[in-house]
């Protein structure tokens, strides 16, 4: 299967830094690719380069095979993109806006279409309001159906969920959904982890412009070697912790804190019992994506 | 491409800027008619007015040969004003002999006296076209604009396209404007109306009129052209239309006072503005500089335009589109 989108040693240099540094992944049809990193990470600075918006330093992106540095035109005759907030022109309706944006298209787009995707995104009965008059989710709205009115085959959207309830977030995974239904490849950046749990199959984290970490969403929630964390509730903190130390045992709030696997629980259940500890409880935490995620992102910063 | 041009028609002709300039070059029409119509000759049969002015001057030539008799040192000023009152008592001769009425108005009168309302489409051109690109990057719209499948060198171009089109729209309006206004208040009159116009150097030549009004109309596109193209490269290069605007205007409001500046250096000649003028060589207005002539001009305005579009081109490929 060949890739929609394949960056290849990405990097800008902005001042003295590398605001994208080395970046490679891939993003196949029919996925939701999700880029995760901290304000400033260099999200939004590789989703310019991709859509040729700003120059490369170094490396290639390729858009279905073609290299946007060499045939523009047609890389981008199969991609949508909203980057940062979808600007509109204030002055025009939002219907005038997307006939600007479909005159754009290499494809003809039918008035048809067009009413179709207006559809889609529910703005029926504003579409032909300024969008002056637009509140912040409805331009959102609006950047969505320009984004995807001719049919692109890569939809890329930066932040798209800044300034939607959490209702409008579920809303709008779904419609994600249904795209990637119909082979479309998506991806979608944030700094919100929860979100990308929600939307995404497979998540790059990057931290100064350097990809960190990259996984699928399943792998990331139960990746078995690190385990869960552990909380035994016992009379004696003190002593269970020095019975368990071999295994990095922490007193946190007076309670005993493990970061282990599943299956060694009864073991050292047992160990603390023979040892003569107390135990009132035992809970067991998966470590959430956030955890990971900061974990991983600290560990970026030393 | 012509779908991109009809994109960049609709945003300029959607704004509400571009028919407040329309309605101020209707205003501006109607005004120059009514203080035409104010100060024209409404009574006298033509032909007793100019012999009465013939006769006016001819009395003052007499009272200043006797002032230059009883003061002979003042003698060179007095020679001057009787000099200047014969060529003019020539000049209404002409008329009276041709037959041609010098105060006639008409619609091509008025259409010709109205030509000097393209200095208003100029500053309206500049506004637009200094804020065609920039205004983008002000409103952030660009973003959206370049990540389309056309080039940039495609997107600059239909932009210019449309500036064009824009200012062979205002001069159109002008035109019907002048001739409709012109042709109710003053009678209209056939295409071959005929008058008499005085080169600089004294000779008398028969025109007509609604060739000279078309002459004007034609050479004051291609000078349109090229302030365009100058206001169109100053907002290539910035990220406010504000600032874009208030460049363009400055420079175009400016470029007499160089000239006259400039006038006295060689070099002069070739800067841009004293050859933007191109009416200058047909409508008989004062030039500001010496030496200039049509095809000189054309040159030098060509080979403007020509920097200006490929620096226009050159600045906004290189531009990195972030913030
Ligand atoms: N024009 C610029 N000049 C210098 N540095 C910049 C410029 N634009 C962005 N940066 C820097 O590049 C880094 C990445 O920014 P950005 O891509 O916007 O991050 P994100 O979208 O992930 O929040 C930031 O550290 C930012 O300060
Ligand atoms: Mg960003």
């Amino acid at each position: 299967m060949e890739p929609v989108l394949e960056l290849k040693n990405l990097t800008k240099r902005l001042g003295n830094n590398n605001a994208v540094d080395d970046l490679s992944f891939t993003v196949n049809p029919g996925e939701v690719f999700g880029l995760l990193g901290p304000n400033g990470a260099g999200k939004t600075t590789t989703i310019r380069m991709i859509v040729g918006l700003i120059s490369k330093t170094k490396g290639d992106v390729l858009i279905n095979g073609t290299n946007m540095y060499e045939d523009f035109k047609k890389a981008m005759s199969d991609v949508g993109a909203i980057v940062e907030n979808p600007e509109m022109y204030k002055f025009l309706s939002g219907y005038q806006n997307l006939l600007h944006f479909a005159r754009m298209s290499q494809t003809e787009i039918s008035k048809e279409r067009i009413n179709e995707v207006v559809k889609q995104v529910e703005l029926e009965e504003s579409i032909h309001k300024k969008v002056k008059t637009y509140s912040l989710g409805m331009r959102q709205r609006l950047g969505v159906a320009q984004a995807i009115l001719h049919r692109p085959s890569l939809l890329i959207l930066d932040e798209p969920t800044n300034g939607l309830d959490p209702q409008g977030i579920r809303d709008f995974r779904d419609y994600l959904r249904n795209l990637t239904k119909e082979g479309i490849a998506v991806m979608v950046s944030s700094h919100l982890l929860s979100e990308m749990q929600q939307m995404c199959d497979r998540v790059a984290i990057i931290q100064e412009g350097k990809l960190i970490n990259i996984s699928t969403i399943d792998e990331f929630s139960n990746e078995p070697n690190e385990g869960t964390l552990v909380h035994f509730e016992v009379d004696d903190a003190e002593k269970a912790q020095n019975l368990l130390a071999e295994q990095g045992s922490k007193i946190v709030k007076g309670q005993l804190q493990v970061m282990t696997k599943k299956e060694n629980i009864p073991a050292m259940n047992e160990t603390l019992v023979q040892g003569g500890v107390k135990i009132y409880g035992i809970t067991s935490k998966n470590q959430s994506l956030e955890d990971k995620f900061l974990q991983i992102t600290k560990a970026g910063e030393k | 491409m012509l779908s991109l041009i009809k994109n960049e028609n609709m945003k300029i002709f959607r704004r509400i800027r571009t028919w407040i300039m329309m309605a101020i070059m209707l205003g501006a029409v109607i005004l120059v008619a009514a203080i035409t119509n104010g100060v024209a000759n409404h009574e006298e049969d033509w032909e007793t007015k100019v012999e009465n002015e013939i006769r006016n001057y001819e009395d003052i030539i007499q009272e200043e040969q006797k002032i230059a008799e009883a003061e002979p040192r003042n003698s060179i000023d007095s020679t001057r004003v009787i000099n200047d009152l014969e060529g003019e008592i020539d000049r209404l001769q002409r008329y009276l002999d041709e037959g041609v009425n010098p105060y006639e108005n008409n619609v091509w009168t008025f259409v010709n006296e109205s030509t000097f309302l393209i200095s208003l489409i100029s500053l309206f051109v500049v506004i637009v076209a200094a804020d065609m690109v920039a205004s983008e990057f002000s409103w952030g719209t660009i973003k959206m604009l370049m990540i389309r499948p056309f080039t940039r060198g495609q997107i600059l171009l239909s932009k210019f396209m449309a500036i064009i089109i824009y200012q062979t729209v205002l001069l159109a309006l002008l035109f019907i404007l002048s001739w409709i206004i012109g042709g109710f208040v003053f009678g209209f009159a056939g295409f071959d109306y005929k008058t008499i116009e005085f080169t600089t150097n004294g000779d008398a030549e028969s025109t007509i009129e609604s060739l000279a009004a078309l002459k004007i109309y034609g050479l004051r596109f291609l000078s349109l052209m090229v302030v365009a193209s100058l206001a169109f490269m100053i907002s290539a290069a910035f990220r406010s239309n504000t600032i874009a605007i208030g460049v363009g205007v400055f420079v175009l409001l400016s470029g007499n006072i160089f000239t006259m500046l400039l006038s006295q250096y060689d070099w002069g000649k070739f800067i841009l503005f004293p050859n933007l003028n191109l009416a200058q060589y047909v409508d008989g207005t004062q030039m500001l500089m010496e030496g200039l002539s049509l095809s000189f001009s054309l040159i030098v305005d060509a080979v403007y335009f020509v920097i200006f579009m490929v620096l226009a081109w050159w600045i906004f490929k290189k531009r990195d589109i972030a913030a």
